[in-house]
């Protein structure tokens, strides 16, 4: 009788124990499918970055250079277009002409460039805000 | 017996039980072990320096060029170098080069070497088989005289850097290595044209 009233105990368990061991196992599924995940943090993408590949971009397309030999920073700036954002432009050799804004929170890309047809090389700052 | 055959059921019908406890044990132990030896997250850093190696390897060149044109290339790139190098600092970027060209007015091939690294470099140029040992100070520059079959290799060692280059004695001829590090951000590579 012990037997029988032992069975039935055990028997009325059998489906929380059937629950209980999925969920066991779901949990160890979960755990090293975490595991297996890399532990790869990657930082986000600074808009910076445009700033480079834009100016990067009119260089490659012969566009750049002569806005800067010519010192036309406001042609060059109507020429970039960055939806969401403001921008503008400064070249730099030994003095700046151009824009730079007084303002918190603003991204600057550099180019570089030694000159067009002869040595005469200038930073070309792009700010973002 | 009864007794003992119902207590054999109730160990192997508990068989899952005890295989999905011994289970979860292991995997604790095997991810408590691995997270030990690996627990350092492996950052991917999306970084400007690679768009200003990029910007400058392409500049060298054309710096070059425009020095060729007007007979003046050393002052235009040891010029141009200190231009770049101010720039970098402002952007807490450290930037070191070492530039090598060939040119040849007469018949004797020139080797200019412009050392941009912070430290004195000990480096071999090896052309045709006339090996020349120079050591540069940091910021200062040499000029070797070679003379060299119209086509020839030009070996260059210098800090456990070993380079061979196939180079044409009447064509002009820059090669440069370059480095940009800030703080962990690291780029190096070289370059010739």
């Amino acid at each position: 009788m012990g037997v029988h009233k032992y069975n039935g105990v055990f028997m009325e368990m059998k489906g929380f124990m059937h629950t209980f061991e999925s969920i066991i196992a779901v949990i160890i599924l979960i755990g090293f499918l975490i595991f297996l995940r890399s532990n790869y943090v990657s930082t986000p993408y600074d808009i910076t970055y445009r700033g480079y590949e834009i100016l990067e971009d009119l260089d490659e397309k012969g566009e750049l250079r002569d806005y800067v030999v010519s010192g036309d920073w406001i042609g060059l700036n109507s020429k970039i277009n960055i939806p969401g954002y403001n921008h503008s432009i400064e070249f730099c050799n030994q003095t700046c002409i151009g824009y730079k804004p007084d303002k918190e929170n603003v991204w600057s890309s550099v180019y570089i460039i030694g000159g067009k047809d002869v040595y005469e090389p200038y930073q070309i700052k792009l700010y973002i805000w | 017996m009864y007794m003992s055959l119902t207590k054999s059921n109730y160990i192997s019908g508990k068989k899952g039980q005890f295989f999905l406890i011994g289970a979860l044990l292991f995997s604790m132990v095997f991810y408590l072990g691995i997270s030990a030896r690996f627990s350092e997250n492996i950052v991917v850093r999306h970084s400007d320096l690679k768009y200003l190696y990029n910007n400058i390897e392409k500049e060298y060149t054309h710096v070059f060029n425009l020095g060729l044109n007007e007979s003046d290339e050393l002052e235009k790139l040891v010029n141009f170098t200190i231009f770049i190098k101010n720039i970098a600092r402002e952007r807490n970027i450290n930037f070191e080069s070492l530039v090598i060209f060939t040119k040849n007015d007469t018949e004797d091939l020139e080797v200019t070497l412009i050392n941009n690294f912070d430290n004195q470099i000990n480096i071999t140029i090896n052309v045709s088989d006339d090996v020349k040992n120079v050591s540069l100070n940091s910021g200062s520059y040499t000029i070797l005289s070679f003379s060299p079959p119209d086509e020839f290799v030009m070996e260059i060692m210098f800090n456990n850097t070993k380079r061979e280059l196939l180079l044409e004695k009447y064509k002009a001829n820059i090669y440069f290595i370059i480095s940009l590090r800030r703080g962990d951000d690291v780029i190096k590579g070289d370059f010739l044209a």
